[in-house]
């Protein structure tokens, strides 16, 4: 098998490689079309197409002019480098094409910027041109990396591996993993390149054949034309089916292995995105500490990271006041909308250290008054008092928070009326194509309340009684995650979700009732630890501590946030129910850690305790069934070789049948056995052999005597001959001599001789004994 | 057509390096996506090992139905030269071959090429396709012998280069490889110093010498054939013309046997005794074709058990009583020459009958002296006795003595008569032979 020793190790000069070439260009377009999940529209696609179509081109047209091999990758890599001066170099380029000291410098940027837009942004992220940059690099160096391991080295199956890079960047973040379709196309395009491979290297090793005296020769039909096409197509075809069907039948291991646990945020950091991605994280089975604090706050605040405030065209959930304002910097902090003096305040501070949340929004209580120590450069919103960066993030930041801590109290909300400020009027704005449920839903569970302050406890009432469940998991498997109105409705029907649909829920029936609403998104105030923080009890804040509530606006106190998901955070003390609210004695931090802890443990015995036990059945039922089929297969050999013989008994024995086939299941087992029988033995050789090989006895030797006598009787007597022996007894006799056979081996071969019987594929084992694989 | 398929020989098939590759990086794939609970990873595992199964599968499924015609040229190789192996492949099967690679397999002692690519066959009868392919490589055998050359081995590959696996096709051949006949100097026909029996038979019958047709003298002709009276006549130098339709006889012996004596091969290893054997069989084949080329009639005596024409009363040994094996033009050149390529030494020393008869029941006409060789390598006292027995029958009656002879032996030998040409190795074949000449022409040529 030394066939490589005629094919050239490398590729080689004046060769044509076009096929792998365009087998490649294929392939890498077809995998890009992986990354489809991850980032939003489409038009990425295209540039990545382009850049690795030209970067692999000009790899070709190099190696086709007969450049040297070491220099088409450096050839291809400044071809990259033009194709970026001309995509992204904004003009900066020499004739466009060239890349100049400013080119390098805009890329810098742009890469920067990709770097931390991908930091930031969840999936789908969305693609900006510094995103756009990067990817388009990534594409020509995988390019470049393939076109050199493929061609240049000839080892086009490593390509494979290569391929695999933007394949599973899906997969290791999100969750769902890289989509299946995704993946079979990449497989056919994989399995092209190596069927381009395998002609290429047909026909290079028939054109480099050697050409010594003693070298093969041949000659004969030269066929052209794309080979066995119903071959290829059938073996990738089975491959790829099989392979579905196997790993879908695969029993998973379950959740509660404790390496299952996925580690997300490998390439996007564990930025905080809006919405679904908060559920995601909310899912996530192992919590990280995203921050520590302490406070003077007599309640521990929640930390708003920002506000949703209106609609997009679908319907969902948007950040919708535009860019902030660049002049609202650190220095001064604005006031709080709509916040009058007659309400009660305590001046609190918040000293806050960021662990390992990195984001462009920082986690400030609200309402701020002023911020010390902040790295970057960062603003405030106008409404919300959320500050923001578009060119810092949180990683790594420490600060301190000096701000309020209001205490409104129930009569003084209560008789807030509606005398809404113009600037606050488009808190109330609705799409017109929503849900009618929610609004008649919301009429429905306010019929009798006077004002809106008592329309919002009775919501929040509502949505915390116990018709509604808290779930991170049932939203995701009945496809409506997300805060968009129709996923409110839904979600009002299913009554199961968490935060994110509570708060919106809660935020646009608000609308409907004609109160100002939004949708805080932030961090719960986390548990107390007992280490201290500044002479301050330190709290941390985990990432399962993640949470939206809405906020409605009262003329004269402003905003103030409600809690309408069921066991999630601590209601605040206005909130608390209708008249008795200043009266009643709360202890909020110890109550709401038990409300939580209780709900938690709910939420895992509903979900979990039932669940669990079915799927640990269903996984043994999977498990054996592998196992029992793993099993039959492995016994077939021996059932087909024991059905056989049966057969074969009873044919012989019901006269159906004439001795020989009992002579050939003779044969078969003395195969089996691995007593080598040519075929050119005859029955006497055969009997004498087993005869002197000894062990036997006489009744034995008699038994095989008369089988053979039996045998040459059928084959060589006259016609018409009286036979002396009967079936019946021959077939005893038969399995006299077979139990002797077996009893004169030793257990090993006799094992064998039961579970991979060589008779059924003589040749497959091998030469038999003392046969020569040239004299067959 | 059917028998051709059955006797096929057909292996599992088997992962390329490729395909093991595949294999390896499937399973661990395979653990990374059952134990980290990807769906996405366990496709891609599976994907890789089942596409090497799968390719398994199709190379088992798609095995070749061919027809294979081969033949040797030139039939008989001596040692050392080429020949060439045609192998005429025809397609059997409705479907075309692809991508199969042949190789032949030989016994050992012959190296054939490693693996080449097969032409992709056309479907069955399609002449427009063309499902022949005519694969050609050459041998040089070093060692004379009989070789079985085949089956032809097909390895079938899949469209991926994942596995491949191999079957027979057709069935072996015998290859005949000769000894290595180096051509001799000299006219053999001026060994003769007998006149044929033919001629005997002749005069016998035809006293009148004087009527026989006379030729003109050409040099080489031995003087006692000399027609005077013709010569008288012509004024030139004439020899009697039947002289040619007589029928001069050679004998030729040749050691198949170790000595098993005192002094005899027991020292010498196997390897150097085998190679002293190829060595005296080409000598002897040598001298063979030149005898017989010459017209001689050749009497073949083994000292051992006949190999040449065996048979049950033949085991004593050509010195004992067996009757030799007698060759001649026009077939014998070629007999001979497959007889000594079949030829073996035994392993052992070979029991000497002790029902001897004497040796001159090796000649069947004990009132003619033949001219007589011997290719001598490993002969005991006993055996030169009985050569010294032949040498009263034999003249000229030269030994061939390969180093291995035991200087006692050729010592013995030459007392009793025999003229002993020390023989070192092949490229001294012709040189020795020519030595016999020389030393005998004071002797039997007057002039």
């Amino acid at each position: 098998m030394s066939r490589s020793e005629t094919t050239p190790r490398f590729a080689e000069r004046g060769r044509n490689y076009w096929p792998l070439t365009g087998a490649l260009v294929v392939l890498l377009l077809v995998a890009s079309m992986a990354l489809g999940p991850v980032l939003r529209a489409s038009s990425w696609w295209w540039v990545m197409a382009a850049v690795s179509t030209i970067t692999l081109v000009s790899a070709g047209a190099f190696r086709h002019l007969g450049w040297a091999r070491s220099v088409v990758p450096l050839a291809a890599g400044g071809v990259l480098l033009v194709t970026l001066t001309l995509f992204f170099g904004n003009g900066s380029g020499l004739l466009w094409l060239v890349p100049t000291p400013g080119t390098v410098e805009q890329w810098g940027g742009l890469a920067e910027a990709g770097m931390l837009s991908i930091q930031q942004q969840a999936v789908p992220a969305v693609v900006y041109p510094g995103i756009l940059f990067l990817l388009a690099v990534g594409a020509g160096l995988l390019a470049i990396a393939l076109d050199t391991v493929a061609i240049t080295l000839r080892f086009p199956a490593i390509a494979g591996a290569l391929i695999l890079i933007p394949v599973s960047v899906p997969a290791l973040i999100t969750k769902s993993g890289t989509d299946l379709a995704a993946l079979v196309l990449t497989a056919c395009a994989y399995l092209l390149l190596l069927r381009v491979d395998v002609r290429i290297r047909r026909r290079s090793e028939a054109a480099t054949r050697d050409r010594g005296r003693a070298a093969p020769r041949s000659s004969g039909p030269e066929r052209r034309g794309p080979g066995p096409v119903w071959g290829s197509l059938g073996v990738g075809s089975i491959a790829i089916v099989s392979a579905l069907v196997l790993s879908a039948a695969t029993p998973a291991l379950s959740d509660s292995s404790v390496i299952s646990n996925k580690q997300t945020g490998v390439l996007f950091g564990s930025g905080v995105s809006p919405l679904i991605d908060l559920g995601q994280d909310l899912r996530r089975p192992e919590a990280s500490l995203a921050m520590h604090y302490g406070t003077t706050a007599e309640d521990q605040p929640y930390f708003k990271l920002l506000t949703l405030d209106s609609f997009s065209e679908d319907l969902e959930w948007v950040a919708g006041r535009g860019a902030t304002d660049i002049t609202n910097t650190m220095d001064e902090f604005g006031d709080p909308e709509g916040l009058t003096n007659a309400v009660e305040r305590d001046e609190i501070s918040t000293t806050v250290q960021i662990d390992t949340v990195i984001s462009s929004w920082l986690p400030v209580p609200y309402p701020a008054t002023s911020i010390d120590g902040l790295d970057g450069d960062w603003q405030w919103d106008d409404g919300a008092l959320t500050v923001s960066s578009d060119k810092s993030t949180t990683q790594g930041q420490s600060y301190k928070v000096a701000g309020l801590e209001l205490k409104p109290t129930a009569e003084q909300l209560r008789a807030s009326g509606t005398d809404y400020p113009e600037a606050i009027r488009q808190y109330l704005e609705l799409p017109e194509n929503a849900p009618a449920i929610i609004g008649e839903l919301a009429a429905e569970e306010t019929a009798n309340v006077a004002n809106p302050y008592d329309a919002a406890i009775a919501l929040q009432r509502y949505f915390r009684s116990s018709a509604y469940a808290y779930s991170t998991e049932a939203p995701v498997d009945e496809g409506y995650d997300g805060g968009s109105l129709d996923v409110i409705a839904r979600f009002l029907d299913v009554k199961k979700g968490y935060c994110i649909h509570f708060a919106s829920a809660m935020a646009v029936m608000a609308r409907t009732l004609g109160i100002p609403s939004r949708i805080a998104l932030g961090y719960l105030p986390g548990d107390s630890t007992r280490d201290t923080m500044e002479g301050l009890p330190r709290w941390n804040v985990t990432t399962h501590d993640l949470h939206t509530w809405p906020e409605l606006y009262f003329p004269g106190v402003g905003w103030v946030p409600f809690e309408p998901t069921t066991g999630r955070g601590s209601i605040p003390d206005y909130a608390r129910g209708v008249g008795q609210a200043s009266t009643a004695p709360l202890a909020p931090s110890t109550n709401d850690q038990a409300n939580r802890d209780a709900a938690l443990q709910d939420r895992e015995q509903n979900s979990g305790g039932v669940a669990t036990a079915a799927q640990v059945s269903l996984l043994w039922l999977q498990v054996s069934l592998v196992v029992l089929g793993a099993v039959l297969i492995l016994l077939l050999p021996f059932l087909i070789r024991t059905v056989g013989r049966l057969q074969r008994r009873r044919r012989v024995a019901s006269g159906r049948a004439s001795p020989s086939l009992l002579w050939r299941e003779l044969v078969d087992s003395a195969v089996d056995l691995g007593l080598g029988v040519p075929d050119t033995e005859t029955a006497r050789h055969l009997a004498s052999r087993l005869s002197a090989s000894g062990g036997l006895t006489d009744a034995v030797a008699a038994a095989l005597e008369r089988l053979r006598d039996a045998v040459e009787h059928e084959r060589y007597a006259r016609p018409g001959a009286e036979a002396r022996h009967r079936n019946e007894a021959l077939v005893d006799d038969l399995d006299v001599v077979l139990a002797s056979l077996r009893s004169g081996v030793d257990v090993r071969a006799r094992l064998r001789a039961a579970l991979l019987p060589r008779s059924l594929r003589p040749e497959a084992f091998g030469p038999g004994r003392g046969r020569s694989a040239a004299a067959a | 057509m059917a028998d051709d398929v059955r006797s096929q020989k057909l292996w599992w098939p088997r992962p390329t390096v490729r395909g093991w590759a595949f294999l390896a990086a499937g399973i661990a794939m395979f653990l990374y996506g059952l134990f980290l609970e990807r769906r996405d990873a366990l496709f891609v595992a599976c994907f890789l090992i089942a596409i090497p199964l799968v390719a398994m599968g199709y190379v088992l499924v798609r095995r070749m139905r061919v027809h294979v015609t081969r033949s040797f040229s030139p039939v008989i190789v001596p040692a050392g030269s080429e020949a060439v192996v045609s192998l005429v492949v025809q397609n059997l099967s409705v479907r075309p071959s692809y991508g199969a690679r042949w190789r032949d397999q030989a016994e050992s002692g012959i190296s054939v090429p490693a693996s080449a690519l097969m032409p992709s066959l056309g479907r069955h009868g399609r002449v427009d396709e063309g499902d022949t392919a005519r694969l050609e490589y050459t041998l040089t055998p070093r060692r004379r012998g009989v070789f079985g050359i085949g089956p032809l081995i097909l390895d079938r590959a899949d469209p991926f280069g994942l596995a491949s696996g191999e079957q027979t096709a057709g069935v072996p051949h015998d290859l005949v490889v000769t000894p290595r006949v180096s051509p001799l100097p000299g006219n053999a026909l001026s060994l003769t110093n007998g006149d044929g029996s033919m001629h005997e038979l002749l005069r016998h019958s035809n006293p009148n010498s004087d009527e026989l047709i006379a030729r003109e003298y050409r040099p080489g002709d031995p003087l006692r054939r000399m027609n005077w009276p013709a010569t008288a006549r012509h004024g030139e130098l004439m020899v009697r013309q039947e002289e040619q339709r007589s029928n001069p006889e050679a004998r030729l012996i040749i050691d198949t046997t170790h000595s098993v004596g005192v002094r005899g091969g027991s020292t010498i290893t196997r390897p150097r005794l085998d190679g002293a054997f190829e060595l005296s069989l080409e000598m002897a084949a040598s001298i063979g074709i030149h005898l017989l080329d010459a017209g001689f009639r050749l009497d073949v005596i083994e000292t051992g058990a006949s190999q040449l024409s065996p048979a049950t009363d033949r085991v004593r040994g050509g010195l004992r009583g067996d009757t030799p094996t007698p060759y001649r033009l026009p077939a014998g050149d070629r007999d001979l020459l497959e007889g000594l390529a079949n030829l073996v030494l035994p392993a052992n020393g070979g029991g000497h009958d002790t029902r001897a008869d004497s040796p001159g029941s090796a000649i069947r006409n004990p009132g003619n002296r033949l001219p007589t060789f011997a290719v001598l390598i490993d002969v005991d006292v006993r055996e030169a006795q009985e050569l010294a027995a032949l040498r009263p029958y034999s003249e000229p009656a030269i030994a061939f003595v390969v180093d291995t002879v035991a200087p006692v032996v050729v010592e013995q030998l030459e007392d009793a008569g025999w003229r002993c040409v020390q023989l070192r190795n092949a490229r001294g074949i012709a040189q020795a032979w020519e030595q016999t000449g020389r030393e005998r022409r004071p002797v039997d040529e007057p002039v």
